[in-house]
Protein backbone atom coordinates (compact mmCIF):
# COMPACT_ATOMS: atom_id res chain seq x y z
CA UNK A 1 0.00 0.00 0.00
CA UNK A 2 1.62 3.43 -1.41
CA UNK A 3 1.08 5.87 1.73
CA UNK A 4 4.14 7.61 1.91
CA UNK A 5 3.62 10.81 3.35
CA UNK A 6 6.56 12.67 1.40
CA UNK A 7 6.58 11.25 -1.75
CA UNK A 8 10.62 10.56 -2.44
CA UNK A 9 11.03 12.77 -5.50
CA UNK A 10 10.22 15.79 -2.21
CA UNK A 11 13.49 15.05 -0.69
CA UNK A 12 17.00 15.85 -1.26
CA UNK A 13 19.87 12.59 -1.28
CA UNK A 14 22.27 13.21 0.62
CA UNK A 15 20.96 16.52 2.15
CA UNK A 16 17.97 14.78 3.99
CA UNK A 17 17.53 10.80 3.29
CA UNK A 18 21.37 9.94 2.98
CA UNK A 19 22.64 13.18 4.68
CA UNK A 20 24.71 14.12 7.57
CA UNK A 21 21.63 13.44 10.05
CA UNK A 22 21.05 10.02 8.58
CA UNK A 23 24.49 8.99 8.73
CA UNK A 24 24.81 9.77 12.03
CA UNK A 25 21.85 7.69 13.28
CA UNK A 26 23.27 5.10 11.32
CA UNK A 27 26.55 5.43 13.05
CA UNK A 28 25.23 5.39 16.77
CA UNK A 29 22.76 2.33 15.46
CA UNK A 30 26.15 0.50 14.65
CA UNK A 31 27.79 1.24 17.92
CA UNK A 32 24.74 0.28 19.81
CA UNK A 33 24.65 -3.36 17.79
CA UNK A 34 28.71 -3.92 18.76
CA UNK A 35 27.59 -3.78 22.27
CA UNK A 36 27.65 -7.45 22.89
CA UNK A 37 26.42 -8.05 26.28
CA UNK A 38 22.98 -9.05 26.49
CA UNK A 39 22.24 -12.32 24.75
CA UNK A 40 20.33 -12.42 21.04
CA UNK A 41 17.03 -13.91 22.07
CA UNK A 42 16.54 -11.36 24.54
CA UNK A 43 18.01 -8.52 22.22
CA UNK A 44 15.37 -9.78 19.73
CA UNK A 45 12.74 -9.83 21.85
CA UNK A 46 13.11 -6.36 23.06
CA UNK A 47 13.20 -5.50 19.51
CA UNK A 48 10.02 -6.89 18.56
CA UNK A 49 8.25 -5.14 21.78
CA UNK A 50 9.80 -1.71 19.98
CA UNK A 51 8.00 -2.97 16.23
CA UNK A 52 5.17 -3.57 17.86
CA UNK A 53 4.57 -0.22 19.86
CA UNK A 54 5.56 1.68 16.97
CA UNK A 55 3.52 -0.52 14.88
CA UNK A 56 6.57 -0.76 11.94
CA UNK A 57 6.13 -2.97 9.58
CA UNK A 58 9.45 -3.09 8.27
CA UNK A 59 11.41 -4.10 11.72
CA UNK A 60 7.76 -6.75 12.47
CA UNK A 61 8.99 -8.46 9.17
CA UNK A 62 12.43 -9.58 10.37
CA UNK A 63 14.22 -12.03 12.22
CA UNK A 64 17.58 -11.86 13.95
CA UNK A 65 19.47 -14.39 12.65
CA UNK A 66 21.94 -14.86 15.76
CA UNK A 67 18.22 -15.11 17.27
CA UNK A 68 16.72 -17.97 15.28
CA UNK A 69 19.95 -19.50 16.10
CA UNK A 70 19.22 -18.90 19.80
CA UNK A 71 15.91 -21.09 19.62
CA UNK A 72 13.37 -17.68 18.85
CA UNK A 73 10.32 -18.77 17.10
CA UNK A 74 6.98 -17.63 15.99
CA UNK A 75 5.59 -19.01 19.40
CA UNK A 76 7.79 -16.73 21.57
CA UNK A 77 6.58 -13.50 18.73
CA UNK A 78 2.64 -14.35 19.78
CA UNK A 79 3.90 -14.19 23.19
CA UNK A 80 5.39 -10.87 23.35
CA UNK A 81 2.31 -8.56 22.80
CA UNK A 82 0.93 -10.33 26.68
CA UNK A 83 4.51 -10.68 27.85
CA UNK A 84 3.41 -9.98 31.65
CA UNK A 85 0.91 -12.98 31.44
CA UNK A 86 3.21 -15.32 29.06
CA UNK A 87 5.92 -17.77 30.81
CA UNK A 88 8.94 -15.88 29.58
CA UNK A 89 11.74 -16.19 32.14
CA UNK A 90 11.46 -13.42 34.59
CA UNK A 91 14.40 -11.48 33.26
CA UNK A 92 12.61 -11.26 29.80
CA UNK A 93 9.29 -10.30 31.49
CA UNK A 94 11.33 -7.51 33.50
CA UNK A 95 13.24 -6.42 30.38
CA UNK A 96 10.35 -5.76 28.10
CA UNK A 97 8.79 -4.03 31.03
CA UNK A 98 12.04 -1.82 30.88
CA UNK A 99 11.15 -1.27 26.91
CA UNK A 100 7.52 -0.14 27.57
CA UNK A 101 8.95 2.35 30.62
CA UNK A 102 11.26 4.56 28.11
CA UNK A 103 8.61 4.47 25.04
CA UNK A 104 5.35 4.98 26.73
CA UNK A 105 5.74 5.99 30.51
CA UNK A 106 9.08 6.83 31.65
CA UNK A 107 6.91 7.22 35.28
CA UNK A 108 6.77 3.28 35.29
CA UNK A 109 10.85 3.48 35.50
CA UNK A 110 10.19 3.02 39.73
CA UNK A 111 11.96 1.67 42.14
CA UNK A 112 10.48 -1.91 41.89
CA UNK A 113 11.51 -2.25 38.43
CA UNK A 114 14.97 -1.07 39.35
CA UNK A 115 15.10 -3.97 41.87
CA UNK A 116 13.66 -6.46 39.35
CA UNK A 117 16.46 -5.51 36.28
CA UNK A 118 19.28 -5.20 39.03
CA UNK A 119 18.78 -8.52 40.17
CA UNK A 120 19.09 -10.06 36.53
CA UNK A 121 21.37 -7.52 34.86
CA UNK A 122 24.51 -5.62 35.40
CA UNK A 123 24.34 -1.75 34.91
CA UNK A 124 26.18 -2.85 31.65
CA UNK A 125 23.59 -5.03 30.44
CA UNK A 126 20.59 -2.80 31.74
CA UNK A 127 22.34 0.09 29.77
CA UNK A 128 22.58 -1.60 26.32
CA UNK A 129 18.92 -2.56 26.53
CA UNK A 130 18.23 1.30 27.05
CA UNK A 131 20.32 1.71 24.05
CA UNK A 132 18.42 -1.17 21.76
CA UNK A 133 15.20 0.36 22.82
CA UNK A 134 16.50 4.15 21.78
CA UNK A 135 18.19 1.85 18.31
CA UNK A 136 14.74 0.44 17.61
CA UNK A 137 12.64 3.58 17.88
CA UNK A 138 14.55 5.18 15.18
CA UNK A 139 12.05 3.47 13.33
CA UNK A 140 9.38 6.49 14.96
CA UNK A 141 10.63 8.56 11.56
CA UNK A 142 9.67 6.12 9.38
CA UNK A 143 6.61 5.30 10.98
CA UNK A 144 5.60 8.35 11.43
CA UNK A 145 6.21 9.34 7.28
CA UNK A 146 4.87 5.98 6.58
CA UNK A 147 8.15 5.23 4.76
CA UNK A 148 9.02 1.60 6.27
CA UNK A 149 6.85 -0.17 4.36
CA UNK A 150 8.61 -3.81 3.72
CA UNK A 151 9.64 -4.77 0.01
CA UNK A 152 9.35 -8.19 0.19
CA UNK A 153 6.46 -10.55 1.36
CA UNK A 154 7.94 -13.00 3.90
CA UNK A 155 9.17 -12.72 7.05
CA UNK A 156 13.21 -12.07 6.43
CA UNK A 157 16.41 -12.57 7.90
CA UNK A 158 18.09 -9.66 9.65
CA UNK A 159 21.72 -9.95 10.27
CA UNK A 160 24.86 -7.37 11.09
CA UNK A 161 28.34 -7.19 9.55
CA UNK A 162 31.63 -7.22 12.48
CA UNK A 163 30.87 -3.27 11.88
CA UNK A 164 27.58 -3.37 13.20
CA UNK A 165 26.13 -2.78 9.70
CA UNK A 166 21.93 -4.37 8.72
CA UNK A 167 21.51 -7.11 6.22
CA UNK A 168 18.55 -8.37 4.99
CA UNK A 169 19.38 -12.02 3.50
CA UNK A 170 16.75 -14.66 2.94
CA UNK A 171 13.32 -15.58 4.15
CA UNK A 172 13.23 -16.58 8.05
CA UNK A 173 11.90 -19.88 7.81
CA UNK A 174 11.97 -22.18 4.73
CA UNK B 1 -20.84 37.81 44.36
CA UNK B 2 -17.77 35.51 45.24
CA UNK B 3 -17.45 31.62 44.77
CA UNK B 4 -16.78 28.86 48.00
CA UNK B 5 -13.19 27.37 48.31
CA UNK B 6 -14.29 24.05 46.82
CA UNK B 7 -16.54 25.60 43.33
CA UNK B 8 -13.11 27.84 43.08
CA UNK B 9 -10.76 24.24 43.08
CA UNK B 10 -13.17 22.84 40.93
CA UNK B 11 -13.13 25.44 38.53
CA UNK B 12 -9.55 25.38 38.44
CA UNK B 13 -9.66 21.84 37.69
CA UNK B 14 -11.89 22.56 35.24
CA UNK B 15 -9.62 25.11 33.56
CA UNK B 16 -6.62 22.31 33.80
CA UNK B 17 -8.91 19.63 32.58
CA UNK B 18 -9.86 21.87 29.38
CA UNK B 19 -7.05 22.21 28.23
CA UNK B 20 -5.50 18.57 28.37
CA UNK B 21 -5.29 17.17 24.33
CA UNK B 22 -6.73 13.69 25.70
CA UNK B 23 -9.88 13.05 27.41
CA UNK B 24 -8.49 10.11 29.53
CA UNK B 25 -5.98 12.46 30.91
CA UNK B 26 -8.21 14.78 32.66
CA UNK B 27 -9.67 11.99 35.80
CA UNK B 28 -5.84 11.59 36.30
CA UNK B 29 -4.91 15.75 36.74
CA UNK B 30 -7.82 16.31 38.93
CA UNK B 31 -6.62 13.71 41.04
CA UNK B 32 -2.47 14.64 40.75
CA UNK B 33 -3.92 18.46 41.80
CA UNK B 34 -6.12 17.05 44.67
CA UNK B 35 -3.13 15.49 46.22
CA UNK B 36 -1.19 18.39 45.62
CA UNK B 37 -3.68 20.27 48.01
CA UNK B 38 -3.16 17.41 50.48
CA UNK B 39 -1.12 18.02 53.70
CA UNK B 40 1.85 16.47 54.31
CA UNK B 41 5.15 14.46 52.12
CA UNK B 42 3.69 13.94 49.34
CA UNK B 43 4.56 12.03 45.64
CA UNK B 44 4.86 14.36 43.46
CA UNK B 45 5.91 12.34 39.51
CA UNK B 46 7.97 15.48 38.91
CA UNK B 47 9.98 16.04 41.47
CA UNK B 48 10.67 12.68 41.30
CA UNK B 49 11.73 12.75 38.34
CA UNK B 50 14.05 15.89 38.22
CA UNK B 51 15.78 15.05 41.18
CA UNK B 52 16.43 11.02 40.68
CA UNK B 53 17.90 11.82 37.00
CA UNK B 54 21.14 11.56 36.36
CA UNK B 55 23.23 12.82 32.81
CA UNK B 56 22.68 10.34 30.78
CA UNK B 57 25.70 11.02 28.87
CA UNK B 58 28.40 10.66 32.26
CA UNK B 59 26.38 7.11 32.87
CA UNK B 60 26.89 6.55 28.76
CA UNK B 61 30.71 7.81 28.83
CA UNK B 62 31.31 5.12 31.49
CA UNK B 63 29.18 2.03 29.90
CA UNK B 64 29.61 2.14 26.71
CA UNK B 65 31.59 5.37 25.44
CA UNK B 66 31.87 4.42 21.85
CA UNK B 67 27.89 5.02 21.72
CA UNK B 68 28.26 7.98 23.93
CA UNK B 69 30.40 9.51 21.70
CA UNK B 70 27.93 8.65 18.31
CA UNK B 71 25.11 10.30 21.11
CA UNK B 72 26.36 13.43 21.58
CA UNK B 73 27.18 13.72 17.92
CA UNK B 74 23.82 13.04 16.78
CA UNK B 75 22.79 15.90 19.38
CA UNK B 76 25.20 18.67 18.27
CA UNK B 77 24.09 17.81 14.80
CA UNK B 78 20.39 17.48 15.82
CA UNK B 79 20.33 21.01 16.52
CA UNK B 80 22.50 22.22 13.43
CA UNK B 81 20.15 20.71 10.87
CA UNK B 82 16.93 22.14 11.66
CA UNK B 83 15.64 25.13 13.51
CA UNK B 84 17.32 24.88 16.43
CA UNK B 85 14.63 27.35 18.27
CA UNK B 86 11.29 25.45 17.08
CA UNK B 87 13.45 21.80 18.41
CA UNK B 88 14.37 23.93 21.33
CA UNK B 89 10.27 24.54 21.93
CA UNK B 90 9.97 21.01 20.84
CA UNK B 91 12.22 19.74 23.22
CA UNK B 92 11.01 21.52 26.59
CA UNK B 93 7.19 20.49 25.85
CA UNK B 94 8.31 16.84 25.48
CA UNK B 95 10.47 17.33 28.79
CA UNK B 96 7.51 18.68 30.48
CA UNK B 97 5.44 15.88 29.45
CA UNK B 98 7.49 13.42 30.01
CA UNK B 99 7.78 14.49 34.00
CA UNK B 100 4.20 14.65 34.15
CA UNK B 101 3.72 18.14 34.59
CA UNK B 102 1.91 20.71 32.11
CA UNK B 103 3.77 22.52 29.13
CA UNK B 104 3.10 26.13 29.10
CA UNK B 105 4.36 28.03 26.25
CA UNK B 106 6.09 30.59 26.86
CA UNK B 107 4.67 32.70 24.29
CA UNK B 108 1.73 33.27 22.49
CA UNK B 109 2.64 30.41 19.48
CA UNK B 110 3.06 31.26 15.71
CA UNK B 111 0.62 29.46 13.55
CA UNK B 112 3.88 27.58 12.55
CA UNK B 113 4.78 26.67 16.13
CA UNK B 114 1.26 25.44 16.53
CA UNK B 115 1.46 22.61 13.96
CA UNK B 116 5.07 21.32 14.91
CA UNK B 117 4.04 21.00 19.13
CA UNK B 118 0.95 19.01 17.65
CA UNK B 119 2.80 16.94 15.42
CA UNK B 120 5.55 16.52 18.45
CA UNK B 121 2.84 15.49 21.28
CA UNK B 122 1.39 12.95 18.84
CA UNK B 123 5.02 11.74 18.04
CA UNK B 124 5.97 11.05 21.74
CA UNK B 125 2.54 9.91 22.66
CA UNK B 126 2.22 7.28 19.74
CA UNK B 127 3.42 7.48 16.52
CA UNK B 128 1.42 5.06 14.94
CA UNK B 129 -1.76 7.34 15.55
CA UNK B 130 -0.07 9.74 13.46
CA UNK B 131 -2.61 11.09 10.49
CA UNK B 132 -1.56 12.25 7.39
CA UNK B 133 -2.72 15.09 7.95
CA UNK B 134 -0.26 15.96 10.43
CA UNK B 135 2.36 15.98 7.95
CA UNK B 136 0.39 18.31 5.33
CA UNK B 137 0.38 20.41 8.33
CA UNK B 138 4.08 20.74 8.60
CA UNK B 139 4.59 21.33 5.07
CA UNK B 140 2.55 24.61 4.80
CA UNK B 141 5.28 25.80 6.64
CA UNK B 142 8.51 23.57 5.21
CA UNK B 143 10.00 21.81 2.76
CA UNK B 144 10.12 18.02 2.86
CA UNK B 145 13.00 17.76 3.64
CA UNK B 146 13.21 20.52 6.18
CA UNK B 147 9.99 18.28 7.46
CA UNK B 148 12.59 15.10 7.49
CA UNK B 149 15.39 16.87 9.18
CA UNK B 150 13.10 18.22 12.09
CA UNK B 151 11.59 14.88 12.69
CA UNK B 152 15.13 13.07 13.04
CA UNK B 153 16.01 15.48 15.50
CA UNK B 154 12.89 15.19 17.20
CA UNK B 155 13.72 11.58 17.23
CA UNK B 156 16.92 12.46 18.83
CA UNK B 157 15.66 14.73 21.34
CA UNK B 158 12.59 12.46 22.49
CA UNK B 159 14.53 9.15 22.82
CA UNK B 160 17.81 10.83 24.93
CA UNK B 161 15.02 12.55 27.16
CA UNK B 162 13.47 9.01 28.20
CA UNK B 163 16.66 7.36 28.17
CA UNK B 164 17.48 10.17 30.79
CA UNK B 165 14.70 9.99 32.80
CA UNK B 166 14.61 5.93 33.46
CA UNK B 167 18.22 5.49 33.50
CA UNK B 168 18.60 7.71 36.05
CA UNK B 169 16.10 5.36 37.95
CA UNK B 170 16.87 1.73 36.92
CA UNK B 171 20.89 2.21 37.27
CA UNK B 172 22.57 1.76 40.62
Amino acid sequence: MNDLRLPPGQLTQGLSVGGPMDKAIAGFAAAVVRIRDVDPLLRELVRLRCAQIHDCRLCGSLRFDEALEAGFDEDMQRKIARYESSDFSPPVKVALRLCDAIIMTPSLADDNLRADLQQHFSDSQITSLCLDVMKWSQQKVLVALRMEAPPWETTTTLSFDAEGNPAFGKPAYS
Amino acid sequence: MGLGLEQRFERYCDGIAGILSHADCEEPARWYIKGLMLSGERKSIGRGLIHNTVKLSERLESLHPEAAAHLDRLDALASQTTDGELLQLCTEFIRVNLEGRHWQPPRELSAREEVFISFTEQFMVAVSGMQPEQISDLLQFASADEVYGFINALYVADMTQRLDIVMGRVLS
